[in-house]
């Protein structure tokens, strides 16, 4: 900080610096002591303090409202279309190239699924397949007969529980008509020419 | 009337320093420590520099007027006491502010526990009557906010605006940057691109100027709220 030379300074000026720190304390104390035989420049003082608390206190509210007016009185401007970047074109290439690859592999996947599938398929399918008359397509009618074939000493063992053979041998109710609305011989017949290639 | 506003390119243009202000009352707080008639003399400087300023601050704590008052006054008396403890790391506002924030604290825990306590006994201590800036503080300071010091001081306000935007357009500025800003006078003059002493002269003749106006109603009105 520099302090100012106060020779040719009035007193009140000097109270003025004093109340911005621009004094040295040497300064500073001549003119406390000053002050001591003189009340007016305690008065002084309690203006200078006034003033500043004045202009302090509207501080806030005086540079905020302006700011506050602004932009309310700005009216609302359309947000500016974005210019295009310089690599949109390649960019865009490479998300068409993205897709294609990503089509790709998941047709690819699909198909590797697809015959996994079929391969570990459900005996219960091999069966349903076997008593269709008139397969839908080519390819996954053989697979299920030739899924149907290889399996199919096992199937017969899910489907009837030998048990349930005793359990109906037992009660003479070959000739009953069961739960499917079919005669339980035809069912039983099915399976086992199944079973006997 | 409407409030003197500050124009905006004459505080934006000005880049405001980041670093750490030089304390403005060194000098005063140095004559205070010092003691002495000079040293109550001092410190009574600085109690009517700062009392508005921490009554503002203190009131948004205390919302009882009296209540207020009484913290502001035991804030100054405890800073008092305890000024030659005060090394000077910081500035002497921060200091006071921080014992006046700790004060009301204490004020309010006070108050929550002992609710029927008065609000001037918890501030008046035992030996603070014998204490000569107890006097000096009380003297002219604790006035009840009436309604006549209310319009007194709005009269007050309205004057100094008047008489700011009355000033040619250099000692505005000045005072502003000082006021407002709080810039120190070597800021000033390179952000006005004047000498130091010119400086020093916009912003004593803007107050004289402002004083002139409001002097009159300083000595008449009796709240003192300023």
């Amino acid at each position: 900080m520099k302090y100012l030379e106060f020779e040719n300074i009035s007193l009140q000026e000097q109270l003025s610096a004093l109340h911005d720190g621009e004094l040295t304390s040497e300064q500073a104390l001549a003119l406390v002591r000053t002050s001591l035989a003189d009340d007016g420049i305690m008065q002084q003082w309690r203006s200078m303090s006034v003033i500043g608390n004045v202009m302090r206190e509207q501080q806030a509210g005086s540079l905020v409202k302006p700011v506050i007016a602004t932009q309310a009185a700005t009216p609302e401007t359309p947000v500016a279309p974005q210019r295009e970047a310089a690599n949109d074109g390649i960019f865009r290439w490479k998300m068409v190239a993205g897709f294609a690859a990503l089509a790709a592999v998941g047709s690819l996947v699909w198909g590797l699924l697809g015959v996994a599938g079929d391969k570990a398929g459900l005996p219960q399918a091999g069966v349903m397949a076997s008593n269709q008359t008139a397969p839908a397509t080519t390819a996954p009618a053989q697979g299920l007969m030739a899924v149907g074939s290889q399996v199919a000493g096992q199937e017969v063992t899910m489907i009837r529980d030998p048990r349930l053979d005793e359990l109906l041998a037992a009660h003479k109710q070959f000739g009953g008509v069961s739960a499917l609305q079919q005669p339980a011989g035809s069912l039983r017949s099915v399976s086992l020419a199944i079973q006997r290639p | 009337m409407k409030p003197w506003q500050p124009e905006m390119d004459a505080v934006t243009t000005v880049s405001v320093n980041p670093a750490p202000q030089p304390d403005p009352d060194q000098a005063l707080v140095e004559i205070a420590k010092a003691g002495g008639k000079e040293g109550e003399r001092a410190f009574e400087l600085l109690f009517i520099k700062y009392r508005k300023k921490l009554e503002r601050m203190i009131s948004r704590m205390v919302r009882d007027e009296g209540a207020m008052q009484d913290v502001v006054q035991e804030s100054f008396l405890k800073a008092w006491r305890a000024l030659a403890g005060f090394r000077g790391e910081s500035q002497f506002y921060t200091w006071l502010y921080r014992i006046a924030i700790n004060t009301a604290k204490k004020h309010l825990v006070a108050t929550r526990k002992n609710p029927v306590i008065s609000e001037s006994s918890l501030s008046s201590g035992g030996d603070d009557e014998e204490n000569p800036m107890h006097d000096a503080l009380m003297n002219g300071a604790g006035e009840a906010d009436t309604p006549e010091a209310a319009y007194a001081a709005q009269e007050i306000a309205a004057a100094v605006n008047e008489a700011l935007e009355a000033l040619p357009e250099e000692l505005r500025r000045a005072l502003v940057l000082r006021e407002m800003e709080g810039l120190s006078y070597e800021d000033i003059s390179e952000a006005m691109d004047c000498p130091i002493g010119t400086v020093r002269s916009r912003i004593f003749r803007a107050r004289e100027a402002i004083s002139a106006r409001i002097k009159p109603m300083l000595e008449r009105q009796t709240g003192k709220r300023w």
